[in-house]
């Protein structure tokens, strides 16, 4: 019976609580690096999301937003996505490109491009983590790129595994920068049967 | 608001059915005209491939028999039912062969079987493509509103009109 997000004890989540934690840490170390600038992370939810959960988190569902997206199929199974809205993927994309603060008002080919790149960074740092800390592998697979309503945007990520139920336990940490308004969210969606897994990995019982 | 999975049936006239972002998922509207009466489905999956308890709204292949028992629960009519349709979008591109992520395609499929099981046609649809939709559904006489983030707010169709009126509209 693979677990589901109502079955979790306290100290499981704990536990994923502080995956998740040094699975960004270890984001955004690579993202100062790549930027030169500083970010702050925090988690403002975690846990067991409720699919139809999602607007509390974001906001507003229709919100224009860009994200990465990359399936992982290893040890561990699941979906990392980042998702950042609009006027951060710009900035962003300001900082990456070493334009000028505010030049990006348009994401087309060469910004998504960079913004593909830096969110393949930013997961593969993030899975590595995880990989380190759990010994599992958790290859992650060529990202792709959506710029469109951020509810539309995180329910495609969510459909794509027909195993997750409408419990799916999602991970979002969100990571801002300290001195422009940049600021993006992680989603980790592990697969139900790839928690166990990753529990007995870190020593928990399930 | 209909979530994702969630079914809803309105004869309030002042009533607005919403579906906010659908990507892959399809929102499925039903109206009967002459009672006023308007159904929508958030269909997210094409059909279930595991055990386990889920919302009948889930999967094309439950969910349109759930939401017709519903619509005639309140007191529709199968024959006056009308059929309009949005959603099953692939948002992400990928570089190469995209993985398992035609859901969008596999759901247009699901649902337009399901509807032509139970002897339902579609009258219009929004469907595919690679850009989200946001459905507004209007009691009162049956419009459906479709809103895109490159496209703005365009109605699709309004169900409540006569059939000559809404052919006129495609035209």
């Amino acid at each position: 019976m693979p677990l589901t997000s109502k079955q979790l004890n306290d100290l499981q989540v704990d536990v994923l609580r502080e995956v998740a934690n040094i699975g960004t840490g270890h984001a955004v170390t690579s993202l100062t690096m790549m930027t030169g600038e500083s970010f702050s992370m925090s988690v403002p939810a975690f846990g067991v999301m409720v699919m139809n959960e999602f607007e509390s988190i974001l906001g507003d569902l229709e919100a224009l937003a860009a994200s990465v997206y990359m399936p992982v199929e290893g040890d561990v199974c699941g979906h990392v996505a980042f998702l950042f809205p609009y006027d951060s993927a710009c900035q962003l994309t300001d900082l990456l490109l070493g334009r000028e603060h505010g030049t990006t008002t348009v994401l087309e080919e060469l910004e998504c491009s960079a913004l593909m790149e830096v969110g393949n960074v930013l997961i593969s740092s993030f899975l590595n983590a995880i990989s380190d800390l759990s010994n599992l592998s958790l290859p992650s697979s060529p990202p792709g790129i959506a710029i469109d309503m951020a509810g539309a945007i995180l329910a495609s990520i969510v459909t794509v595994s027909p195993n997750l139920g409408d419990h799916a336990l999602t991970i979002m940490t969100r990571l801002a920068d300290t001195e422009y308004p940049v600021e993006g969210f992680f989603v980790f969606i592990p697969e139900p049967d790839s928690l166990e897994i990753l529990f007995q990995a870190l020593g928990i019982e399930s | 608001m209909v979530g994702m999975a969630e079914i809803k049936v309105s004869k309030q006239p002042g009533d607005v059915l919403v579906a906010l972002g659908l990507g892959s998922c399809v929102g499925v509207c039903l109206y009967d005209r002459q009672a006023k009466i308007a159904g929508m489905v958030h269909v997210v999956l094409p059909a279930k491939l595991h055990t386990g308890e889920d919302a009948p709204g889930k999967f094309a292949n439950t969910a349109i028999p759930a939401l017709l028992d519903e619509m005639k629960r309140h007191g529709a009519t199968v024959s006056r039912l009308k059929v309009a349709v949005a959603g099953g979008a692939q948002l992400f591109s990928f570089n190469g062969a995209g993985p398992r992520l035609d859901v969008g395609q596999r759901n247009q499929t699901a649902v337009l079987t399901a509807l032509g099981e139970v002897g339902l046609t579609v009258a219009a649809q929004d469907l595919g493509g690679s850009i989200g939709r946001t459905v507004h559904f209007f009691v009162e006489n049956g419009c459906v509103r479709v809103k895109t983030i490159g496209k703005g707010e365009k109605d699709l169709i309004v169900l409540g009109e006569a059939e000559t009126a809404s052919l006129r509209r495609a035209a």
